[in-house]
Order: structure tokens, then C-alpha cells, then sequence
């Protein structure tokens, strides 16, 4: 019960961290949020995203306060305190999802669906993380198939043969399981 | 959603929605593609009109959009709040057009536009959530420097906002296009 009431604290300051863009009441607020992460969960702290990610509001933030301040090309530290909360906020987004990524698990959707009288949800998970591999290859084979001709319609129509191909074939497998489950005489009673 | 083709189809649709959406998407996402948000959201309508004419169930689409979000969810990558968010909010307006409308060809397009300009409120809600609020004014600040610099109009980006939303209108109805042309098809060779 604890662990879900820092959860809730944590995804509370959070949302309250959204409303300010100041520097000196956001910091505190960062800090705060930090602090619960950390000393429930330290490996949420980590950046997430790759280099990629987090290259550009790095660069975007560390070059703003050369171009928005009075005098161009001259660094304005006003403007920079103006642009660091981007950073805080960013980087505390990144540790609220990492946390909640962390402390998420299949058991707890399940019963998430399960506590709201939709039991069945649960059943098409599981048929669909079957069947996901199965669609997945034969998507790959279509798009594999389908490169090696070149007709001579248009793109949309070219573009919509592609889609129909896909769909047909799934729909394919979708009988398959069907006849699957009508023969091993698998019912889901209707009330 | 206790029929076992019901289960089924929802499982398959929801299927080929999350490869697109974790292998495509992916992809979309790396190269930083424009309009990535709404080229998905034109893909994922194509397979929401058609799986109406295989799922003629109330709801069947939200069903479809919760499972394809828990795919996404256990997928590789992070920072996956943005596109989970839009799987969802773009199951429950086609499904709301559905249920007003009706299974028709204006629901149909209806559908795909408004699910293609989901993705502008999406834009501005998850940069909110993900940088905070001082990221428009260091957004609006740049473009006003930007076209100081280069003595351009200051209401450019109006421009730019005009050519964005543009975009969004024009893959939602090639989106509603090719679903049309598709549920016509598979209506005549497989139903």
C-alpha cells in the first residue's frame, strides 16, 4: 500500500512540475521529484532514449540564450534561466516513465482488467502475443514479395494493394485459428 | 466480445496494427520523419474501417486500440507515452464516428480525418507533458530570430502551422480513401 502512495506522490508533483516554468519554484519541485525516485527506485534516475534523444534539446537549450537574448550572438543568462526548465522537465519526465515502466508488470494489467469485469481482454492478449510472430513474418514476406514487383498504377492504388495483400493474408491466418478453435470445439458462451 | 470470431478478429486486427505500429512506427520515429504522427494514424484507420465490416461489435475498435497499446507497452524502445497515448485516442474517436454515423463511407472518412488531426493537440499536449510550458515561448522566440535573421515574415510560422495542418487533412483523407476502396474490395472477394 505504501509503495503505491509514492507512486501516486511521485506522478502528483510531476503533474504540479507541468503548470511552472520558472527556474526557482521548478527546481525545488525537480529535486523533490528526484529525491522520491531515488529513494524508491534509484535505477529510474538513468537516461533513457539513447544519444539520440537527448542530443538535441541539449544543443537546443545550451545555444538558445546565444540567439533570444537583447544583444545577437552574445549569451543572456536571463534567457538561459528562462530555457533550463526544458532540461529539468525532460529529464524528469524520463525518470517518472522509467519508474513507472520499472514497476509495471503483465500481472498487474491483467488485474488491472480483470478488477473491471473485462476478463476477456486478458484472453485477447494472450491470442494476440500468439498469433503477433506469426502476423510479423508474414507482413515481412508481403513487403518482401511486393518490392520485388513494380506495376505501373499509381502510388495510391500501388499503396493500397500493399495494404489490402497484408490484411488478406492475416485474414487468412485468422481462419486458420478460427477453424483451429471450431474443431477443437472451443466456445465462449454468450449469455 | 464473447463471440470467438469477435476475439479473434480483434485479436488479429489489433496484430497487424501493433507490428506496423512497433516495427513502422519505429522506424518513422529514428529517421525523424514529418507527419510520422499522422501517417501512422492514416495506417491504423485504414485497419480500423476495415475490421468494422469483420467486427460488428460496439466498442470492438477500443478493444483493438487497448491491445495494440499493451503491444506497444512491452515493446522495445521508450518513451513510448506519445505513441500509446495516440493508439488510444485515435481507437476512441473512430469508434465515437462509428457509433454516431453509423458502418458508412462518411463514417469512414470522418474517421481517418479526425484521427489524422489528432495528432495536432498531440503535438502540443506531449510537448507540454514532455518539456514543460517555457518550450512554446523558446519555440516562438527562435521563429522570431529565424526570421529576423533572414528577414522573413515574423507570422511565418503561421504559415508553417497552415502547411502542418494541411498535411494532417490530406493523409487523413488518402487515408479514407484507400479504407474505402479496401472495405469495398474485401466486402465483394472475401465476405
Amino acid at each position: 500500500m505504501k509503495f503505491y502512495n509514492i507512486k501516486n506522490l511521485i506522478l502528483i508533483v510531476f503533474l504540479l512540475s507541468l503548470f511552472f516554468s520558472s527556474l526557482e519554484i521548478l527546481l525545488p519541485i525537480f529535486l523533490f521529484s528526484v529525491f522520491l525516485i531515488y529513494i524508491h527506485s534509484k535505477k529510474s534516475l538513468r537516461f533513457s532514449g539513447g544519444f539520440r534523444f537527448w542530443i538535441f534539446p541539449i544543443i537546443f537549450v545550451s545555444l538558445l540564450p546565444f540567439f533570444t537574448g537583447d544583444k545577437f550572438l552574445s549569451y543572456s543568462l536571463a534567457e538561459f534561466k528562462k530555457a533550463a526548465p526544458i532540461l529539468l522537465h525532460l529529464y524528469l519526465f524520463n525518470c517518472v516513465l522509467n519508474y513507472i515502466n520499472d514497476s509495471l508488470s503483465i500481472n498487474d494489467i491483467y488485474g488491472f482488467f480483470k478488477k473491471r469485469n473485462m476478463r476477456y481482454v486478458g484472453l485477447v492478449i494472450s491470442l494476440t502475443l500468439s498469433i503477433f510472430k506469426k502476423i510479423r513474418y508474414d507482413i515481412q514476406e508481403t513487403l518482401i514479395y511486393y518490392a520485388k514487383f513494380k506495376g505501373n498504377r499509381n502510388k495510391i492504388h500501388k499503396f493500397a494493394n500493399l495494404i489490402y495483400l497484408i490484411i488478406r493474408n492475416s485474414l487468412k491466418t485468422g481462419e486458420n485459428i478460427l477453424c483451429l478453435l471450431y474443431l477443437r470445439d472451443i466456445k465462449i458462451k454468450e449469455k | 466480445m464473447k463471440n470467438i470470431k469477435n476475439i479473434v478478429y480483434i485479436s488479429l486486427f489489433a496484430s497487424i496494427w501493433g507490428v506496423i505500429e512497433v516495427f513502422l512506427g519505429g522506424y518513422l520515429q529514428l529517421f525523424n520523419l514529418p507527419f510520422r504522427g499522422a501517417l501512422m494514424a492514416g495506417f491504423a484507420c485504414i485497419l480500423l474501417n476495415i475490421s468494422k465490416i469483420f467486427v460488428d461489435l460496439r466498442g470492438s475498435v477500443i478493444y483493438i486500440s487497448l491491445i495494440t497499446a499493451f503491444l506497444k507497452l512491452i515493446s522495445f524502445g521508450s518513451f513510448k507515452l506519445g505513441p500509446i497515448a495516440g493508439i488510444l485516442i485515435e481507437g476512441f474517436i473512430v469508434e465515437f464516428i462509428y457509433i454516431i454515423f453509423g458502418s458508412n463511407n462518411l463514417s469512414v472518412f470522418l474517421a481517418s480525418l479526425f484521427a489524422c488531426l489528432e495528432g495536432i493537440p498531440h503535438f502540443f499536449i506531449t510537448s507540454w507533458i514532455i518539456y514543460g510550458g517555457s518550450i512554446f515561448e523558446a519555440y516562438l522566440k527562435t521563429i522570431e530570430k529565424v526570421a529576423l535573421i533572414f528577414k522573413i515574415k515574423k507570422d511565418l510560422y503561421l504559415w508553417i502551422l497552415f502547411i502542418w495542418i494541411l498535411g494532417h487533412v490530406f493523409i487523413g483523407l488518402i487515408s479514407g480513401y484507400i479504407s474505402k476502396i479496401l472495405r469495398e474490395r474485401l466486402k465483394s472477394e472475401i465476405l
